[in-house]
């Protein structure tokens, strides 16, 4: 339809009516095919592909109505306008010419005024219909692209949050497949420390959006949590990290929990999730965590709280993580479920086992009969004894260095400044796993120098006893009183000197700390105590199993650390 | 002196006769045998007692009828097409009568403004 004229089909056994109708058509300027019955116009119609159909209702062969459907089906979503030709007057017959597919009916005797209106019209709908099949065209081409785009998303969302402890004993996890699309998100990383985290969070927006947050979000997450960054630091870079990706109104509300399974202690962090669930079995009590900052990627100023709580838990307690899936879930009644059912089911007597089951049938049977919305994400986070938990997957570093120093040395001081507010181990900790292989032992590595460090500060700089920390008013005091000191203590210093040698198949590393302390009284037992359980005396003695030597230097102000290590044996 | 009484609607005919041009004359002839092949094959099916064929040719003779302009032929075929439907020719064969009466004005009224 290049120009205004159409390709226009009459068929009509009567051969006055089609001459005269075939000269009215051209008058108007349009080309005309003619057929003398409806069997030769089924054949023009597939040879010539005319743009509108006149058609008698009457003829041999194969009748008008015949035509009509047949062209119908042929065509399918094509517009192709049909317009009966009839001496009928009758309405039904008239109904009968539409019913049949016609569009339109043109009545005899022929009146050239009527005819040009209808085929203008009809020109008019044709144009729109074409640009409307364009445009649905291109939707479907556009949407096709956003298919594949968010294919690769999802891929690259997978990927990017995929090298998790997913199958750690104590975690038991329910997001939906196409989490991706919700823009919920669940990552679960180890701490050198043996602390196990866990990030849930929950985008706005979906698909790439949720995608392109994701990778900052789950890259700096895991990074972090490998080198033993605190939570709040962690909280801290990923609110920056996101503020400075993601674009105004794009964030993303999270929560992140550190379990520590040696002081069954839990550290909680919201940030615009709906309120954590920390079930406590023996007192029967459920505690809840509200949010307490912005999400994470609102802003950078000090409206944001990185700072998490921190929780006691006992052996079986649990804390429950969830998006707002779970209490927007609507029913069939148009109800939501709420946040006063899912606490009702936790407070229920059943088995703490039971109750992640419990919740997530107690939402399904809610939503029957229902199309789901929003799907649920529901995390379970169980406090177990130490020598209880397993990882459950031997997870493989992001990235396997080939190459690395090989004999190197370091010497480094923190002054008081320094000591007072900053945590040098994560710094430590990533120069350390640059060397190839070490990662592997990372835990290894992050104990020894934690524990000399706090051996050094606490005992050298601050001049502590640990025996204070027997009991656990002791220990708080303790740690007050760490943080007293420190504040009056204007000139000390600690010092870090590690050097390092390695081979193809494994390294020494000798780690020295020294303090500006007096130095110990006595030499300290270097036995392990005989029970575990205890918060004080465990530091050094532990190292010792860990080392090849451990050595407190006289006047015991400087303890070194020798540390051997070998290639693991699943080295690829 | 009074006008002769026209079969034809002038008006029709001097559209068409703008719109055919020179085809005039083939529509003129097309017209006239359509005509002659549909009285002959209304005759026999009046007189075979067929009566949907009488309808449906009387049908179409009464629209090709009235895109000319021959309202009172096209009139006198409808009143053979309602016999038809009706099912009931007793009085067909006087209106086949009428119609072919009709149709010779008719052609000789068009034949007459054909040029030669």
């Amino acid at each position: 339809m290049q120009d205004d004229s159409l390709t226009i089909l009459i068929a009509d056994d009567s051969n006055t009516d089609r001459l005269l109708l075939e000269a009215f058509v051209r008058k108007l300027g349009h080309r005309t095919i003619t057929a003398v019955d409806g069997v030769e116009a089924i054949e023009c119609f597939h040879r010539q592909q005319p743009d509108i159909v006149l058609l008698d209702a009457l003829m041999p062969r194969m009748n008008g109505f015949e035509v009509a459907a047949q062209i119908r089906r042929e065509v399918g979503d094509t517009f192709i306008p049909i317009i009966f030709l009839t001496a009928l007057t009758e309405a039904d017959s008239l109904a009968q010419c539409l019913e049949a597919g016609g569009d339109d009916f043109l009545t005899k005797p022929y009146n050239s005024v009527i005819l040009k209106a209808k085929i203008n019209a009809f020109r008019r709908m044709l144009k729109m219909h074409g640009t409307l099949q364009e445009q649905r065209d291109e939707i479907a081409r556009y949407n096709e692209h956003l298919l594949r785009e968010q294919d690769l998303a999802k891929r690259i969302f997978d990927k990017v949050a995929r090298p998790g402890y997913f199958k750690a004993n104590n975690l038991r996890f329910s997001m939906s497949p196409m989490a991706m699309f919700n823009g919920d998100i669940l990552l679960v990383a180890l701490q050198p420390s043996g602390n196990l985290l866990a990030l849930l969070g929950d985008f706005t927006g979906h698909g790439l959006a949720a995608a392109v947050g994701a990778m900052p979000l789950a890259q700096t997450f895991y990074g972090m949590a490998e080198k033993g960054f605190a939570l709040k630091d962690m909280v801290r870079e990923l609110n920056a990290k996101l503020y400075e990706v993601l674009p105004t109104g794009v964030f993303c509300c999270a929560c992140l929990v550190e379990l520590d399974f040696e002081h069954h202690t839990l550290q909680a962090w919201n940030g615009g999730l709906p309120d954590l669930f920390l079930v406590h079995g023996r007192e029967q009590r459920i505690e809840r965590i509200p949010s307490k900052s912005l999400p994470l990627g609102v802003s950078s100023s000090d409206a944001f709280d990185p700072a998490p709580g921190m929780y006691e838990m006992e052996p079986d307690d649990r804390v429950f993580l969830r998006s707002d899936g779970i209490h927007e879930t609507v029913n069939a009644a148009g109800d939501m479920f709420g946040e006063d059912r899912l606490e009702a089911i936790l407070h229920r007597d059943i088995p703490m086992a039971a109750m992640f089951d419990a919740v997530m049938q107690a939402v399904n049977a809610f939503a029957e009969g229902t199309e789901r919305t929003d799907d649920v994400s529901l995390v379970e986070l169980v406090m177990v004894p130490k020598q209880a938990f397993q990882t459950g997957s031997d997870v493989v570093p992001l990235v396997r260095e080939l190459q690395g120093p090989v004999d190197w040395a370091l010497d480094y001081e923190l002054r008081m400044d320094s000591i007072r507010s900053f945590n040098p181990l994560p710094l430590m900790l990533h120069i350390l796993l640059e060397v190839p292989g070490l990662r592997g032992h990372a835990g290894d590595i992050y104990t020894i120098l934690s524990e000399l460090y706090a051996n050094a500060v606490e005992h050298g700089v601050a001049g502590l006893d640990s025996s204070m920390k027997e009991t656990h008013e002791g220990f708080v005091g303790y740690y007050l009183q760490k943080e007293q000191r420190l504040r009056e203590l204007a000139d000390a210093w600690v010092r870090f000197h590690i050097e390092y040698r390695g081979d193809d198949n494994g390294g020494c590393l000798r780690i020295v700390v020294e303090d500006s302390g007096k130095g110990f009284k006595e030499v300290p037992d270097m036995t392990m105590p005989e029970s575990g359980g205890q918060f004080s005396g465990r530091g050094l003695p532990l190292l010792k199993t860990l080392c090849r030597s451990l050595t407190v230097l006289s006047p015991g102000n400087r303890v070194e650390a020798v540390y051997d290590w070998q290639y693991k044996q699943s080295r690829a | 002196m009074t006008e002769p009484v026209s079969h034809l609607d002038q008006a029709v005919i001097a559209e068409l006769q703008g719109i055919m041009g020179d085809s005039f004359g083939l529509l003129v002839d097309t017209f006239r045998q359509d005509s002659l092949g549909r009285i002959e094959s209304l005759r026999q099916h009046v007189a075979g007692g067929a009566a949907e064929d009488v309808r449906q040719v009387a049908h179409s003779f009464k629209g090709s009828a009235a895109n000319l302009g021959a309202l009172q032929l096209a009139s006198l075929c409808q009143s053979l097409e309602a016999m038809g439907k009706s099912a009931d020719l007793a009085d067909a064969p006087v209106r086949l009568q009428h119609v072919e009466t009709e149709f010779t004005y008719v052609i000789a009224e068009l034949e007459a403004l054909l040029p030669g």
